[in-house]
């Protein structure tokens, strides 16, 4: 598509002889100067002397100057833009000023990543080969000293940072250095393995090489790193890498809409992805190249344009599935690829897995896709800069004075004997392709004096843009025909486009329009438009009823081609109609649709057929653009009148929602589009099929839920329906009143039969499935008025010949973007790699001087790649040691070593403890830990094969917004309108709520941002709380769940008893929460300052001696390990009265026993008290929704105790019986001969009768009565002395040495230390 | 009227059948009850000592007789109750040191016999009896069980109360003439069965109990007894059992009229009824010590106005005493018209009276004028 006009570096170019321009092959490769010398050897070149006194070319170099500077901004501004925030004071505060030019070239590029081009093609600014690029990255000095300058600010900035914020880090001490490393490889290897959708498998090694030296290796399943980016994820500083994941794509032939260097287009994934990336290459950041998608925020449902961050492609693993839905959109996706489905449950949409849809679910498809950049004119000139042509006799005239001025001091005069051997003098300018073209000079100042270029030397010239205010000049039959370079966007343009779509051809030097011979009215239409253009047109008539109207001029034969595609068969719409805005596309379509539409009225449909498949792809995508789905058909195949089958396609739009349309195609009225109506599926409460679409209309919902018995009784039941609070109670009257009218018995029986109501006394009270109803009311309303749509699956289809690659594309923040034909909504995520791992890289260099080992695998029968790096400090680059292909017994997973100095100590905030946090909080990871001096190795097996759910991005909620943050995000707002920006920048903002919102703020619908006045946005941020907004959904947390919870527990922690409550999610400051709490407590529990030895605490009394309990802290799912005090877990657990369940608890501290206490608080924004990440702050809702989850926990645990107070009871009977067996068989025997021995025996079975217990029990028992009971006297020594030997551990592998028979349950194991305490119960009882 | 007789009616009363229990009886009896619990044992029952009940669910008054009886209620105590083990253990342990004492043939006071029976339990902190107020209610419990008093079982309980007169008796072989026994008088023992105590020459023609001794030594201060031919006695408060039995063998044996003084509150009138019908506690014992010819000579709640005692000498009653008073009402050996006029004008009045407030009238006014009065006139209730 793209040419280069190629020169020859050293011919001699004459004016007006352009075909005589021979090809050579690229100069662009040489430094100017040198094709400059090489271009004229033997020959002086001169200054030109007229008709301004010449000078050395200085507009060149000033412009390459300021390239330079604004390059080095946009260089700075990039590495600014990855690095957090801690590092913008350091970035150069002010881009030096650019160095003034006289003839700058144009002030304004499209994209800052046109400046490097603009060195080598100073003007051209559409048009960019690989080559260019490449070229200009290598050449000049100075540029690579400024790039030098803006690296090395970046170096000294981030060893700074690492040096004076290791404490921030983790880094501070040898103990938490190690720590820290360990922390940061698992949590990496979770994530990447949990993104990847892999059941974590990780291992952790600590080898001790010397004191205070250790080889942290850690070893995990994950879907490992591609082999490029293994330097820079642990080789670099603060890279924010991500890991790809394993489950996505699209086939290569599946269309994507993307808008790139402003210009939206339509085309298969492949070619996009294709020429970004290199071969072998799975994945590119593209986020330079400004790729944006139509995607849609998971919050609002709003589509808008955002920007592409990666490219991917890989092979294909897994089944590709063609989905195909109603009104014949069909998307081909790999088994794995999510899709998304409308969860009517939660009403929030859900991202789910192709190969889990069956005909008859619901997808969304897109409905309104945002608007594209705005194009309001347009350079006919910079259109056709690409299109090889050749069109002599059209000029470019009325050129700004100042232009050729500028041109007249670039020329170079040369001088050279013409074939007659006359000595002619030329005026030379260099070409874009830096060719060098000579003009005679009567030619050249005739140019000059008349403002006037040939059309061939201004494109060779590339100076289109510069030509915007002049006029393009043409002759038809010796009448000079003038047209605007500029074309505005008009709606007659627009119309005229439409109708050449439609109706038109190109032919040569001409095109023409094929009209009905009735159709007067468009005849006079585009005579009018072509008119005003200035081109002069003919009409004739054709066969008897059809008429021809030609228009010659300009370049219209070139242009529209270009635009519209040549042939019925490769019909286009023009890419400006995209970008001309809702209203014009709109008169583009009238004009489309006069010409080639068909109106059904009866069906109230609007047809459109063509031959063109890619016109109907086209077409649909412009319908999306207003807001409207059409229904796709095609091909269809029809015997013509042509020799063979025709073939076609067809779009239908419907009802009421196509907008304004001129003629007869205007309004179809009283029917609404099928795609604003909502499915039945929406509503959980919908009663039956009766209907399965129904629009967004509270009567409408009635009726699908099975209220309102007509059209009448609908409103009457909506307007009951709708105030109804639950529990609440309403007689007769107050229903009347809520329904507007008479209320009969009829239909309040209807609302009890429907379970809205039941009857109460003399009236009614409402049931939660009142409240239900305005939930789904509200939803429907959402829905109605969001961006998107659902569609019915009409068939899922498994495809054979799917192709080798499947591909995809990253949106950060949305994860989805449209494709297939007829686009459906796609999703797609990825991953963040922390920056910790290269941190404890850059730790372990610094401490040891050795590099990291990684060897990572991606896949089975793929090579495991073996890398040593090391981070170069000064560059914050990764230096590549070693990099060598090994071979591992793994299928995928990544291995880590760094060597680096620490202390290993067991106990408190060590490795061990944090591993088993791990372990509870990750329940369906398998951890494997290997402790350093010979201690055993620990093994974690899964509690669960259940993945935890994937966490969905949201944006803050309005509700609790603080006003600076609420200035902050109106400032930083890409959205013009306040309106806009509310939508776009908080979650559960649809444009009703905007719209209240400024109501009630007394400001303008209409305000734009940037016109906000502080206390403007102070009466927004007190109109928020009083605008009714729908809570955010919570699917962005992911909670470890309730029973996962549990398990995690009792795999790591031997208790007596578990237990663990999940609260509903909930809103601190518009951000979701959701708390859990997890309890373990008795059995061989140590409680938190004790040692791990034989201590079996179970006594009730007891408990208060064993200090506190522990308590673990957990923030999506990390645990925090310190600053346990100032936390709001901490707060929480104290302000809680654990007396009330049976533990005992000093005033104002943690309450005691052997209990382990895990609060897990999973939020889309943790709220830390500081920047080290360990405390999470006192926000009431927290505090308040931790304190209910640690009292329903605390509950259980007190019905626990009971019960196991109960079970004691038992116990102590029996101790008691048997403590006075031995005095009875005494007295027994004193008082009548007796054998006393089976006197003993018979009163221990008897005992054992009595209180129900084993044979070994009783025998155990009496065997030890003495010793219990000696135990009861010297309880108290025995647990001061194990307070005192307190030898912290892993307490995982806590048997103790009494119980290491392991044949008694744990429940029975306590009963020796039961009996003693029991005794001592029975004394003070009886005492 | 002995109790051999009284025993022959329908009362199936635990003392009544367990007269004259020697040595060798009460062990065989001791004997049999452990055999019993062994058997239990054996045939893996719980193991359990069934003995009588003594609460006032279990006493009935017989109004013929005018005592207090033990009904034949019953209680198990079994090993096997958590509730019960302690005291079945403790049954058992009374038991078998009773039978060492009779087996040695000595006596020993139930103190003794608690610490004699006290030890710590194995190697516990646990002892088999905390307090003496544990053995004691052990000591009657056994009493009734095995039908034999704790005088045949070798116990005894520290002397209480002095006796003067004109009597001559045998106390363990020594005749005492309680003639000259000075101002302290003979102290009255624990056990004064007939093989202990025998009566000897008697002149005295009644006996006078006493509540208190200060009162007591009043009169023997002013030779009541030899002005009035009596036997004059006190029980330090409430009469021990020692006093009581005396008592009865006295007035059944020398057939002498029984008067009782005693202050005017509940726990005077209480006393009086003690003597007269027996105790709930003991009311095992009431055949044998009950007096239910017994008198009431004072002081009644019309003496303040029948003797124009100042009233500055009343005390209020407090609530322990406005209780028992309520209580006493609602006994059946209170039914009687006199005694509730006399509980009634007690409350009604809302004080108490001690003797000694009779001293405000000269300090022997008892002795010379209130009791001359009282017996002269014949103002007693009975």
């Amino acid at each position: 598509m793209t040419i280069r006009i190629r020169r020859a570096s050293g011919a001699p170019v004459i004016l007006g002889n352009d075909a005589a321009e021979p090809a050579s092959k690229r100069s662009a490769t040489k430094p100017p100067a040198q094709s400059a010398r090489k271009a004229k050897p033997g020959k002086t070149a001169t200054t030109a002397k007229l008709p301004a006194p010449a000078r050395k070319a200085p507009g060149r170099a000033g412009a390459r100057a300021k390239q330079l500077g604004s390059d080095r901004v946009a260089g700075s501004k990039r590495a600014r833009g990855k690095q957090p925030e801690l590092f913008a004071g350091e970035a150069p505060k002010t881009p030096p000023a650019p160095p003034k030019a006289e003839f700058a070239p144009e002030p304004k590029k499209k994209t800052p990543r046109r400046k490097k081009t603009a060195e080598a093609v100073p003007a051209e600014p559409t048009l960019l080969t690989d080559e260019a690029t490449s070229e200009a990255r290598s050449t000049p000095r100075r540029r690579a000293t400024a790039e030098s300058m803006a690296h090395k600010q970046r170096d000294i900035s981030v060893s700074e940072f690492f040096m004076k914020n290791r404490h921030l880090l983790g880094f501070d001490s040898p103990a938490r250095a190690l720590l820290t490393t360990v922390k940061e490889a698992i949590d990496n290897s979770l994530d990447a393995a949990e993104e990847a959708g892999i059941l974590p498998s990780v291992a952790v090694e600590l080898v001790e090489l010397a004191e205070d030296r250790f080889r942290v290796v850690i070893e995990d399943n994950g879907p490992g790193i591609v082999k490029a980016q293994i330097p820079k994820v642990f080789g670099k500083l603060l890279y924010g890498s991500k890991f790809h994941r394993l489950r996505q794509s699209l086939t290569s032939d599946q269309p994507v809409l993307v808008e790139r260097s402003g210009r939206v287009e339509r085309l298969p994934i492949a070619a996009l992805v294709d020429p970004l990336l290199a071969s072998g290459e799975e994945e590119a950041n593209v986020a330079h190249l400004r790729l944006r998608v139509p995607a849609f925020d998971p919050e609002s449902w709003s589509y808008g344009w955002r920007p592409v961050s990666h490219v991917i492609r890989h092979p294909r693993a897994n089944e590709v599935l063609e989905i195909e839905t109603e009104r014949g959109k069909r998307v081909r996706v790999t088994g794995c690829h999510s899709l998304f489905r409308f969860d009517a449950e939660t009403g929030c949409v859900r991202a789910v897995e192709a190969r889990s849809l069956a005909p008859g679910d619901h997808v969304i498809a897109p409905r309104n896709l945002g608007e594209p950049a705005r194009v309001r004119a347009i350079n006919v000139l910079k259109e056709l800069a690409s299109v090889e042509m050749h069109r002599p006799g059209v000029f470019v005239c009325e050129l700004p004075p100042a232009l050729m001025q500028r041109l007249h001091e670039q020329t170079e005069i040369v001088r050279r004997r013409d074939p007659n051997e006359r000595q002619r003098r030329y005026f030379a300018l260099r070409a874009r392709d830096e060719a060098r073209i000579e003009m005679l000079d009567d030619s050249w100042f005739q140019y000059v004096q008349r403002g006037i270029l040939p059309l061939s030397l201004v494109r060779r010239l590339g100076i289109e843009a510069e030509c915007e205010n002049a006029r393009l000049r043409s002759y038809h039959h010796g009448d000079a025909l003038e047209t605007p370079v500029r074309w505005d966007l008009t709606p007659a343009l627009m119309r005229f486009l439409g109708l050449y779509v439609a109706e038109g051809h190109a032919d040569r030097r001409q095109i023409a329009f094929t009209f009905g011979s009735h159709e007067n009215d468009l005849v006079e239409e585009v005579t009018r438009t072509a008119t005003s253009l200035g081109f002069t047109t003919t009409t004739e008539p054709r066969d008897k009823n059809a008429v021809r109207v030609k228009v010659f001029g300009g370049l219209l034969d070139e242009l529209l081609p270009l635009w519209c595609g040549a042939g019925a068969k490769n019909k286009r719409v023009p890419w400006i109609v995209f970008h001309a805005g809702r209203e014009l596309r709109q008169h583009f379509l009238d004009g489309l649709y006069r010409g080639d539409g068909h109106r059904v009225p009866t069906r109230r449909v609007l047809m459109l057929g063509s031959a063109s498949r890619e016109l109907i792809a086209d077409v649909e995508f412009l319908w999306l653009l207003q807001g409207v789905v059409g229904a796709r058909a095609g091909p269809i195949t029809f015997q013509g009148l042509g020799r063979g089958p025709s073939v076609a396609w067809r779009i239908d739009v419907h009802g009421d929602d196509v907008p304004v349309l001129q003629g007869d195609h205007a309004p179809l009225r009283a029917a609404e589009n099928r795609y604003r109506m909502l499915p039945a599926a929406t509503l959980t409460l919908a009663t039956g099929p009766a209907s399965d679409r129904f629009p967004a209309h509270p009567q409408a919902i009635a009726r699908a839920v099975g209220a309102g018995l007509g059209p009448a009784r609908a409103g009457k039941s909506v307007g009951i329906l709708t105030a109804l609070r639950t529990g609440a109670e309403y007689d007769m009257a107050t229903l009347e009143q809520l329904a507007g009218g008479r209320v009969t018995r009829h239909l309040s029986k209807h609302l009890v039969q429907l379970g809205f109501l039941r009857p109460s006394g003399a009236g009614y009270v409402a049931t939660p499935k009142a409240e239900r109803f305005q939930f789904e009311m509200r939803r429907a309303f959402d829905l109605a008025n969001s961006d998107l749509c659902l569609l019915k699956i009409r068939s899922v289809r498994a495809v054979e010949d799917a192709g080798e690659f499947v591909y995809d594309l990253a949106v950060p923040g949305c994860e989805n973007f449209v494709a297939g034909e007829g686009p459906l909504a796609c999703h797609n995520s990825r991953g963040q790699q922390g920056i910790g791992i290269s941190a404890a890289g850059m730790y372990g260099q610094m401490t040891t001087g050795k590099p990291i080992v990684i060897t990572s695998k991606t896949g089975k029968g793929k090579p495991a790649h073996h890398f040593e790096i090391v981070i170069d400090t000064a560059r914050n680059a990764p230096n590549v040691v070693k990099d060598e292909t090994v071979e591992w017994e793994k299928d995928h997973g990544t291995r880590v070593e760094i060597e680096l100095q620490g202390t290993y100590k067991a106990g408190r905030r060590s490795v061990d403890e944090y591993l088993e946090q791990v372990a509870i909080a990750n329940p369906h990871a398998e951890v494997t830990f290997r402790p350093p001096k010979g201690r055993a190795p620990v093994f974690v097996a899964r509690a669960t094969t259940e993945m935890p759910r994937e966490p969905l991005e949201i944006k803050p909620h309005p509700y609790g917004v603080e006003l600076g943050m609420l200035q902050k995000i109106l400032q930083d707002t890409e959205a013009k309108s306040v309106s806009a920006a509310m939508q776009t920048e908080f979650s559960r903002v649809t444009p009703k709520v905007a719209e209240e919102i400024l109501a009630k703020a007394k400001l303008s619908t209409r305000s734009r941002t940037r016109d906000l006045k502080p206390a403007d946005i102070e009466r927004l941020h007190k109109a928020i709380p009083e605008v009714k907004i729908f809570a955010p959904p919570s699917a962005c947390v992911v909670p470890i769940g309730e029973d996962l919870l549990r398990k995690g527990l009792e795999r790591e922690i031997k208790a007596e008893f578990y237990t663990s409550t999940t609260r509903p999610p909930a809103v601190y400051r518009g951000n979701p929460f959701q708390i859990e709490v997890g309890l373990a407590y008795g059995g061989s529990l140590r409680s938190a300052d004790e040692g791990d030895g034989d201590v079996h605490a179970t006594g009730k009394e007891t408990d208060a001696q064993q200090g506190p309990i522990t308590l673990l802290r957990l923030a999506n799912r990390v645990p925090l390990q310190y600053q346990q005090s100032s936390c709001a877990v901490f707060k929480s657990v104290v302000d809680t009265n654990w007396r009330g369940y049976g533990l005992a608890q000093p005033r104002g501290s943690l309450p005691q026993g052997p209990m382990v206490l895990i609060v897990h608080i999973a939020s889309v924004w943790v709220p830390f008290t500081s920047e080290s990440k360990e405390a999470v702050a006192h926000y009431d809702e927290i505090l308040k929704e931790m304190q209910l989850a640690l009292q329903d926990c605390g509950r259980k645990l007190g019905g626990f105790l009971r019960r196991r107070e109960a079970e004691r009871h038992e116990l102590r009977r029996r101790s008691i019986f048997e403590m006075y067996i031995g005095e009875l068989v005494e007295s027994l025997g004193k008082l009548t001969p007796v054998d006393r021995a089976k006197l003993q025996r018979d009163l221990a079975m008897l005992a054992r009768k009595h209180t129900g217990d084993s044979d070994e029990d009783v025998a155990a028992m009496l065997a030890t009565t003495k010793r219990v009971a000696k135990r009861g006297e010297e309880l108290d020594e025995d647990e001061r002395n194990a307070d005192v030997e307190a030898a912290p551990s892993t307490r995982g592998k806590r048997a103790t040495p009494s119980r290491a028979d392991g044949k008694q349950p744990a429940g029975k194991r306590s009963s020796k230390r039961g009996a003693a305490n029991t005794q001592l119960d029975l004394l003070d009882e009886e005492a | 009227m002995t109790a051999r007789t009284k025993a022959k009616s329908k009362s199936k009363s635990v003392a009544a059948r367990t007269r004259g229990g020697s040595p060798e009886q009460v062990i065989s009896r001791l004997a049999s009850l452990a055999a019993k619990a062994v058997q239990e044992i054996t045939a893996q029952k719980n193991p359990s000592v069934s003995i009588p009940v003594r609460t006032l669910a279990n006493v009935t008054y017989d109004p013929k007789k005018s005592i207090i009886e033990l009904g034949d209620q019953r209680q198990s105590r079994a090993l096997f109750n958590v509730g019960q083990a302690r005291k079945f253990m403790q049954t058992f342990l009374i038991a078998s040191a009773c039978k060492d004492l009779l087996d040695a043939r000595k006596t020993t006071s139930i103190r003794d016999l608690y610490y004699i029976t006290k030890h710590t339990i194995g190697d516990t902190r646990q002892n088999t009896f905390e307090e003496q107020e544990e053995s004691d209610p052990i000591i009657e419990d056994l009493e009734v069980t095995i039908d034999s008093l704790r005088e045949e079982m070798n116990l005894f309980a520290s002397n209480r109360g002095a006796m003067v007169g004109d009597l001559t008796l045998v106390d363990s072989g020594d005749t005492i003439d309680l003639r000259r026994m000075g101002s302290g008088g003979w102290s009255v023992p624990s056990i004064v069965e007939d093989h202990v105590v025998q009566f000897g020459k008697c002149e005295a023609e009644m006996i006078l109990l006493v509540e208190k001794d200060a009162v007591w030594r009043r009169l023997n201060e002013d030779k009541f007894w030899k002005k009035y031919k009596a036997i004059l006695l006190h029980g330090q408060g409430m009469a021990s059992r020692g006093v009581r039995r005396l008592l009865y063998r006295m007035v059944n044996e020398l057939k002498l009229p029984l008067y009782v003084l005693v202050d005017n509150d509940p726990w005077g009138f209480y006393i009086y009824s003690v003597v007269k019908q027996g105790s709930i506690n003991l009311a095992y014992e009431s055949v044998r010590m009950a007096v239910p010819s017994a008198r009431f000579v004072g002081l009644s709640s019309f003496d303040a106005e029948k003797y124009a005692l100042p009233s500055n000498v009343s005390i209020r009653l407090d609530e322990t005493d406005e209780r028992r008073a309520k209580q006493m009402l609602a006994y059946p050996w209170f039914e009687r018209k006199e005694w509730q006029r006399e509980l009634q004008h007690m409350m009604k009045l809302g004080v108490k009276l001690e003797l000694e407030a009779l001293s405000s009238k000269g300090i022997s006014f008892i002795s010379e004028e209130y009791l001359p009065r009282k017996l002269r006139n014949k103002e007693w209730l009975a």
